[in-house]
């Protein structure tokens, strides 16, 4: 975390979405950066963002290469697209279901874990199907 | 179409390895040295004659400790100190693009004047323990949005944009097997690949422990210690020289990514491969349509299909299928990765696709020698920030 980050990280804990936006031409920028990739404007903002979307990207780690990770294998990489703008991509595990079930092109939403200090948002597969 | 100013006016003359193994009891320097000396003697060229010198010199994985010139890295210094290079006019340590970058800018040179002959290697070590594993107690800048979920692994990265081309056309592992084994079967006639007499089978793939679902261990180059070398010189000179020429009739590199992102996507890969493609064939004055051979970086196995689509060998979407049929056999129109690829021949960075195209232009590639082998393409790098390209012609 530092200071082009911090809001993400505190919008975690306050279990909100917080993304980075221009305020010149309305586009999200994620991961955050001083100017924004569109119209290149300097004048970026946080908003909150409903954290809905569609599994974009995804990989099942089976093996334990990641340190700290061990424990967790099976899990869920996901890159999932945010409803609010195409290609903006956001990184998670899915929660609430088995790995197997990370299927590229599922509803996802966002939800927060709280584990030993740190809050992540995390995503579980959508209850209903988008209209 | 027009000529670039490179355009065959320099020739690779020379090709070598060392020895490649796993775990090799000699330092990576020794076999930086080894595979120097014998891409000279291939040549015929004594050190003295050598004027210039490149490579790419970064660790080829993570570093578990702190960098030694010699022990886990090779750079020019350590070659020219080694081999007692006391002539050079020219070097160069690319930051970007593997032995591709090193080979453009050595290219560059020769077509310059800068030097008359240069010695262009790639070393890779492969540290003791398991390969690519990251201890990051605290993580900064874009991988503080990635890491925190458990990403930090190059399989996991360069599984994800492999999950999206398989949902998006259907592509599945058994098609993506019928290339594996036939990989291994042209590593099963190469005697310089680590899996020379070790064939697999369909079921061997298949059954292989899944790393990062979609990609097994089989579907990563194995890490090995070796090296690779090549030695260029101008065209006039190369005429002199003990090989036949492989000219040199397009050389580019993607030079930078397209843009930031969260991680590597399908559309990044294809934005950077058409890129290059574009930069190659404008630089060559060919298309694929002219190629008779082609060398595709395979370091992770689905790399071929995104090449293949890249450079416009078939449409996007269909190389999977096209690998289905003879087209990219020994005997077909379009010959791929005849030397086992990087799945063959171990993790040296593409160097291997490099020689091979090399070997088949002289018509020195044994039993895996095919019929036509005067315009070949050779690729480098994954299709992000490391990559290159090169049309080599006999």
């Amino acid at each position: 975390m530092d200071a082009l980050t911090a809001p993400f990280w505190e919008g975690a804990v306050r279990h909100e979405l917080v993304l980075q936006r221009c305020r010149a031409c309305g586009y999200y920028v994620h991961p955050p950066y001083p100017e924004c990739s569109k119209c290149r404007s300097n004048d970026l903002t946080f908003e909150v963002v409903r954290g809905c979307g569609t599994i974009f990207e995804r990989a099942i780690v089976e093996s334990p290469v990641v340190v700290g990770f061990e424990a967790a294998v099976p899990y869920a990489c996901l890159f999932v697209e945010l409803d609010e703008q195409q290609g903006l991509l956001v990184a998670g595990n899915l929660v609430d279901s088995t790995p197997d079930q990370a299927q590229i092109g599922r509803r996802v939403e966002v939800v927060f874990r709280d584990d030993d200090g740190l809050t992540l948002p995390m995503f579980k597969l959508a209850e209903q199907p988008s209209p | 179409m027009s000529r670039s100013a490179i355009q065959n006016k320099v020739a690779v003359v020379g090709v070598a390895y060392s020895d490649v193994q796993r775990h090799s009891d000699h330092t990576i320097g020794h076999l930086a040295v080894s595979a120097c000396a014998r891409a000279l003697a291939d040549a015929g060229l004594r050190s003295a004659d050598v004027d210039g010198i490149s490579t790419y010199p970064i660790p080829g994985g993570p570093p578990t400790g702190p960098i030694v010139d010699g022990i886990d890295v090779v750079s020019v210094e350590y070659v020219a100190q080694a081999m007692g290079l006391d002539n050079l006019s020219w070097s160069c340590s690319v930051a970007n693009g593997t032995i591709a970058a090193a080979l453009v800018a050595a290219v560059h040179a020769l077509a310059a004047g800068a030097c008359n002959y240069a010695l262009v290697f790639r070393a890779m070590h492969n540290p003791q323990g398991a390969f690519g594993r990251v201890t990051q107690p605290r993580v900064a800048g874009d991988s503080q949005f990635t890491a925190p979920w458990g990403f930090g692994h190059n399989v996991i990265r360069f599984a994800m944009p492999y999950s999206r081309y398989m949902a998006r056309y259907g592509a599945t592992r058994q098609h993506l097997a019928t290339y594996i084994v036939r990989n291994r079967a042209n590593a099963c006639e190469n005697p310089d690949a680590v899996f020379f007499g070790q064939p697999l089978t369909v079921d061997d793939y298949l059954a292989a422990r899944m790393i990062a679902e979609p990609l097994s261990l089989l579907d990563c180059d194995m890490p090995v210690d070796g090296v690779g070398a090549v030695v260029l010189t101008t065209s006039e000179r190369a005429r002199d020289l003990r090989q036949r020429p492989a000219y040199v009739t397009g050389a580019a590199t993607l030079g930078l990514p397209p843009r930031r992102s969260l991680g590597l996507t399908l559309e990044d890969f294809m934005t950077a491969g058409r890129r290059l493609a574009r930069a190659l064939w404008a630089n060559a004055g060919l298309s694929a349509k002219d190629i008779t051979h082609a060398h595709l970086y395979d370091g992770f196995s689905y790399f071929p299909y995104l090449w293949l689509e890249s450079f416009g060998f078939v449409r996007e979407g269909e190389a999977y299928l096209a690998l289905q049929d003879d087209m990219t056999s020994r005997t077909g129109a379009l010959p791929l990765n005849t030397s086992g690829g990087a799945l063959g021949m171990g993790r040296l960075h593409g160097t291997p696709q490099v020689i091979e195209a090399v070997l088949q232009i002289q018509r020195r590639a044994g039993t895996r020698q095919i019929a036509n082998p005067d315009v070949a393409l050779v690729e480098v790098g994954g299709p992000t920030l490391h990559c290159g390209a090169l049309v080599l012609s006999a």
